[in-house]
């Protein structure tokens, strides 16, 4: 008996520099619009609480990369009512189709991961007067977008684009159910964690540290 | 082996709350007895149970160790994940049986942060431990992050409202930022809303002026589709990554990282992907353009090819018919590195067949003061020579000093994470907590512009704890050569009489045979001690330089430093007990007006305790072993050559005339004006002196728009070329999709001035003739390649070693003596044979300019873009916006300034007007400015006006920019004044 695939995206803190190569990488492949970024480092002080006395020369720094969750108990998928949000029966990742999507935003509301959307409220803007990267998504205004694990690049069994793009290898994608995946031998083997693991989510994305 | 330096005083941590969910007591007492070696101990509360571990998550558990299969034992899996849920947010740390995989496994699926193998807890349980706590404030800070916002998505560019805050917050995605302003009021940074109004109006996109935003064409793939193979070649640091092109239509549609033989090298960058946006930029350069009214208002008129090269030509030949050949200078510069089109390609090569000026190749006016240094220390050509890139993992240390390759090496940084993996360790260096410093295992901060006072320290450290490598100093450097006390010179045997037939080795002091011999026959020779040498008075190197080190003593530089004299002691001694160790700079002190100093500091640190020319050692700018560069017979046909110009003494020849009149200019890969320095001296002075100023360029640049004509080149994409790197490798560059509209390749640029010139036929060949020619005669790592070769396989190596070059591997040191040199003779004019002291020409803290200009201002490289390419692209331009001034918040709040603010930068030379960012990562007493951004970002001014043009005599490699030898004040900009 065959069994289902469980995509993660596993992510090196250590190795992240915070660069944005996969953020640029993305919006290439999906031809993101002006303003649209489906995946985002956040820069994040690791001194705790907001000027609790820590002060230069005893500061911290961090990069981790944002985007959609893709979890497995993800909210999203039972709320939305046009089934635009749905989890993609053979590769497993949580899509989003425009061109069923009425910009009700239910998604947005119950996903405790704010800011791994975009509500594209206007026409969707280019520079370029072609479409760049091999996503052939056509962007809608009043619609919600978020990152699709690339399905379109899965599909062709290929690694999403920010995977294949970062310079440092932060970025492992692979199938958790099987166990002699690169995905699994990390998190075997690296401590790591979650965002918002007490949401009871099941997110697919790991940090390891 | 762990790096670790005393860390700075923190703030006590209080003690933690661990729940071990434990039902085995004795198992429970081993690790509490473990687990009390934390400092301070943790507080533990046992839980024999699920649901007794759900009752103490009321205690809010830092962390929670669980004997999971223990307790599946006796509970169902669900139970067990019962466990994860009361967890919350409390990292999960399972003890595992045994180290089986299948164990593993389950624990993961459990939800299980970390793992221990119990019977290996003595060992593995503290460490685990540490790294699940050590990270929480990064998990809590981002939780915090992601759900204070109230539940609304990001509308594209909108702000977005933060409820907690009860003001308008941007939602922050940008790394370009360090730490951001710990700012009492919010979490993250609140521009106050008085700001919001003036960021609206162009949302930061004033470089969009003019630019119509389209809907795109329908999103598909019909239509042929192919790929193609190319390289970047911007100076970004010799990365030269390799791009897989993708067209469609006509249009280059995808860039992604090319394949190499070994696959470390394959990786591109989020700049190296926007050149997808560049190509089809609308504000591409597509036609010659001949300027109308005055330099630099921006008024143009259209002209054909044919009257841009002949009016060019034309009034070329009437410069040097009027002055010489030699008034005519061609400036290509390190725009573009390829081997044609590029630095050290066809222009330099028409400049030689013409007898007129060039970029002299060999003394680049900046970024060659710390190398003027390594070069006296350690002989001729060795400026930028360093131990290979791909040789750091074989460092056990490495000191990164003055530079900070997470953002100005960023495709070479995953050599220094290899590294970091194999247990080397990396201490940073910088007056800024930077994003190198925040991977380190160790950030050092300095004051700006007091490295040598900490180098110095060093020295005086390992000279007086004698932690040298005796053998090494007494076999390879200068230390014990004997130097006369009347003029300072290296005794030698020439001097001497009854010595003769030694030639004129250099002498030491034999102590042995209680005598002065050639340094080759002495037994045991002397470091010390005072000597008379047939009258002649004499001491060993070694004692002068220990003399001259004496009053730099940790504590006697810790207040200039900014770090307890404990620490640079500790310093020294890591650095010289841990072997191989490596001192890694680039060129953030090559900016101050005693880089060289630093250069030879460095480079006498490494000499003295034996780290030079061994794998994992060394101490310079990089990690190259070769050239970037190809510089052969093309760039010198038939043996003519061009005169050479040193760029940062260019301004100054043009001024006065000397040593000859410079009278026209030719730039190419050379943002001249937004680059160099004193631009307000450049545009009232310099330029006008210029009877003719042509820049052929991608876009109209500060220097584009100063100039008399105007070139549009083609892109690397639409011409055939090459590149000498990265690593062992050289790539091709096929032409992949035509130069839009009237873009040309240099090489047919050149060559239409060539045919005018009278030496058209230099450049009548096709370009891969060419290339044949360079391969040939650019050295032995390509002779014997074939162009025709590298342009079928896209990728060649060159003839190396499999190793990484070691520099220095023969310890063949071609200086005077044939020996690492501290004490250089040439430097005794300036005073300096010892690498003494040496201040800042103007950032000096104890100057009097300090009273009126206290911040010193530092420059630094944005990983956005390579100095001013890649500052109009769109994708880009969304992450890093506008140029801002980062500032240490004490220095705000004592001008009123708050994070979003306009502020005013200036001197007595010039200033800029741009919105101020307060940051805990900079230090006080300095303002942080990113470099390459051009006028038209600006609120006002430019920071090029407040830059001087000061150059240090002593530099072996001529004249170098210091830009940030530079004082500066800084002010709130009144609303409405300056701004837009």
């Amino acid at each position: 008996m065959a069994r289902a695939k469980h995509y993660v995206m596993v992510i090196d803190l250590h190795a992240c520099t915070g660069c944005d190569t996969c953020s640029v990488a993305c919006k290439q492949e999906n031809n993101l619009p002006e303003d649209v970024w489906w995946t985002r480092v956040i820069t994040v002080s690791a001194n705790g609480e907001a000027n609790n006395g820590h002060a230069y020369p005893d500061v911290r720094l961090d990069y981790l990369p944002l985007g959609c969750q893709h979890c497995v108990e993800g909210p999203c998928v039972d709320v939305c009512p046009t089934a635009a949000t749905f989890r993609h029966p053979e590769l497993d990742c949580v899509m989003q189709d425009p061109s069923l999507c009425i910009g009700c935003r239910y998604c947005t509301i119950v996903c405790p991961y704010t800011g791994v959307r975009v509500y594209a409220q206007d026409q969707p803007r280019y520079v370029l007067p072609f479409p760049t990267g091999d996503n052939t998504i056509v962007h809608r205004a009043q619609t919600v977008e978020k990152c699709t694990f690339c399905a379109h690049r899965l599909a062709q069994g290929q690694e999403p684009a920010c995977v294949a793009a970062c310079p440092t290898r932060a970025r492992t994608f692979g199938d958790l159910n099987d166990p002699d995946s690169v995905v699994a031998e990390l998190l075997r083997s690296r401590a790591h964690f979650q965002l918002l693991p007490e949401k009871g989510t099941v997110p697919s994305v790991y940090y390891l540290i | 082996m762990s790096a670790h330096l005393p860390p700075p005083d923190t703030h006590p941590a209080p003690a933690v709350t661990i729940v071990m969910a434990v039902r085995n007591r004795r198992l429970y007492d081993t690790l509490a007895q473990i687990l009390g070696r934390l400092s301070p101990p943790p507080r533990l509360i046992r839980a024999a149970s699920p649901a007794e571990m759900c009752r103490f998550t009321a205690e809010h558990p830092a962390l929670i160790v669980a004997d999971a299969f223990a307790l599946l034992e006796a509970h169902t899996s669900n139970e067990l994940h019962t466990v994860k849920r009361c967890a919350g947010a409390a990292p999960v740390l399972a003890l595992l049986p045994a180290d089986a995989r299948e164990y593993r496994d389950v624990a993961v699926r459990l939800g299980a942060n970390g793992m221990v193998v119990v019977e290996r807890s003595a060992t593995d349980l503290l460490p685990e431990v540490e790294r699940l706590l050590g990270r929480t404030p990064l998990v809590d800070g981002v939780a915090r992050r992601i759900s204070s916002i109230a539940q609304h998505s990001a509308p594209a560019g909108e702000a977005v409202y933060d409820e907690s805050s009860g003001a308008l917050s941007w939602l922050e995605d940008r790394s370009s930022r360090a730490v951001e302003a710990l700012d009492p009021a919010g979490t993250f940074d609140a521009p106050p809303a008085a700001t919001v109004e003036a960021l609206a109006p162009d949302n930061g996109r004033t470089f969009l002026r003019g630019l119509t935003l389209t809907a795109a064409a329908p999103s598909g793939t019909a239509g042929q589709q192919w790929h193609a193979r190319t390289a970047c070649n911007l100076n970004c640091g010799g990365h030269y990554c390799g791009l897989d092109v993708t067209v469609r239509d006509g249009q280059i549609v995808k860039i992604e990282p090319a394949d190499f033989p070994d696959d470390r090298y394959r990786r591109v960058c989020l700049k190296g992907i926007s050149y997808v946006q560049m190509v089809a930029h609308p504000d591409r350069l597509h036609y010659p353009l001949k300027r109308i009214g005055a330099r630099g208002e921006g008024r143009w008129e259209r002209i054909s090819w044919e009257q841009a090269l002949d009016e060019i030509a034309d009034r070329m030949r009437a410069t040097i018919d009027a002055h010489s050949a030699e008034s005519l200078m061609f400036f290509p510069y390190s725009g573009q590195l390829s081997a044609l089109n590029g630095i050290s390609g066809v222009y330099l090569r028409l400049a030689s067949l013409l007898g007129a000026s060039g970029s002299d190749l060999n003394q680049f006016g900046l970024d060659s003061a710390v190398p003027s240094g390594i070069q006296d220390t350690f002989g001729a050509g060795t400026g930028y020579l360093a131990n290979d890139y791909a040789d750091l993992p074989n460092s056990r240390l490495v000191l990164i000093w003055g530079a900070n390759p997470v953002h100005s090496r960023m495709n070479w940084w995953p050599f220094f994470l290899e590294a970091k993996r194999g247990g080397t360790g990396l201490i940073t260096i910088d007056p800024r907590y930077s994003a190198t410093a925040a991977k380190s295992d160790a950030w050092l901060p300095v004051r700006p512009g007091a490295d040598l006072h900490l180098a110095l320290a060093l020295l005086n450290v390992i000279v007086e704890r004698d932690w040298i490598d005796r053998e090494f100093v007494l076999g390879h450097t200068a230390a014990p050569l004997l130097v006369r006390d009347d003029d300072g010179r290296y005794l030698r045997a020439s001097d001497v009489p009854g010595m003769r037939g030694a030639g004129d080795s250099p002498l030491v002091w034999d102590e042995a045979q209680e005598r002065a011999v050639p340094a080759a026959e002495a037994r045991q020779p002397a470091l010390d001690g005072a000597y008379a040498v047939k009258g002649i008075a004499c001491r060993p190197a070694y004692a002068l330089l220990r003399a001259m080190l004496a009053p730099h003593t940790p504590d006697a530089v810790a207040d200039k430093v900014g770090l307890a004299a404990a620490r640079i002691i500790e310093l020294a001694r890591r650095y010289a007990t841990t072997k191989p160790a490596r001192i890694f700079t680039l060129y953030g002190i090559d900016r101050w007006h005693h880089g060289a100093t630093f250069g030879r500091l460095i480079a006498t640190l490494a000499a003295l305790t034996g780290n030079v020319g061994i794998p994992g050692g060394g101490a310079g700018v990089d990690g190259f072993c070769d050239s970037a560069l190809f510089v052969s017979d093309f760039t010198f046909p038939d043996g003519k050559a061009y005169r050479p110009i040193n760029p940062a003494g260019l301004p100054s020849q043009i001024l006065s005339g000397e040593p000859y009149p410079i009278k026209a200019a030719f730039v190419a890969f050379n943002n001249w004006l937004n680059q160099w320095p004193d631009r307000t001296r450049m545009c009232q002075d310099v330029l006008p002196r210029l009877d003719l100023l042509v820049t052929a360029d991608l876009f109209m640049t500060e220097t584009a728009r100063w100039s008399d004509y105007v070139l549009p080149a083609a892109m690397l994409f639409e011409r055939e070329d090459m590149v000498k790197g990265p690593g062992p490798y050289i790539q091709y560059q096929p032409a992949i999709v035509s130069p839009p509209g009237d873009c040309r390749s240099d090489l047919a640029i050149a060559a239409g001035l060539a045919e005018r010139m009278g030496v058209g036929e230099y450049f009548a060949r096709p370009a891969l003739d060419y290339l044949e020619e360079v391969l040939a005669s650019a050295g032995p790592e390509t002779a014997g390649l074939s162009a025709q070769d590298l342009r079928e396989r896209g990728v060649l190596r060159k003839n190396v070693p499999d190793e990484p070059p070691v520099a220095h591997a023969e310890r063949r040191f071609a200086t005077p003596t044939g020996r690492i040199e501290f004490y250089v003779e040439r430097l005794l004019p300036y005073g300096r044979a010892l690498p003494d002291y040496e201040p800042p020409i103007e950032a000096d803290p104890d100057g009097a300019l300090a009273r009126r200009f206290p911040l010193v201002c530092l420059t630094e490289h944005s990983r956005y873009r390579v100095h001013s390419t890649f500052g109009n692209i769109p994708w880009l331009r969304e992450l890093d916006r506008e140029p801002e001034a980062l500032l240490h918040p004490s220095e705000a709040r004592s001008r009123g300034i708050a994070s979003g603010d306009p502020v005013r930068i200036f001197n007595d030379r010039g200033y800029a007007v741009l919105r101020a960012r307060l940051s805990e990562a900079a230090p006080p007493g300095a303002v942080y400015l990113s470099q390459g951004w051009q006028s038209p970002d600006f609120l006002d001014g430019h920071p090029q006006s407040l830059t001087h043009d000061r150059t240090n005599p002593a530099n072996a490699l001529g004249p170098n920019c210091s830009f940030s030898d530079v004082l500066v004040e800084i002010a709130r900009e009144r609303p409405g004044h300056g701004a837009r």
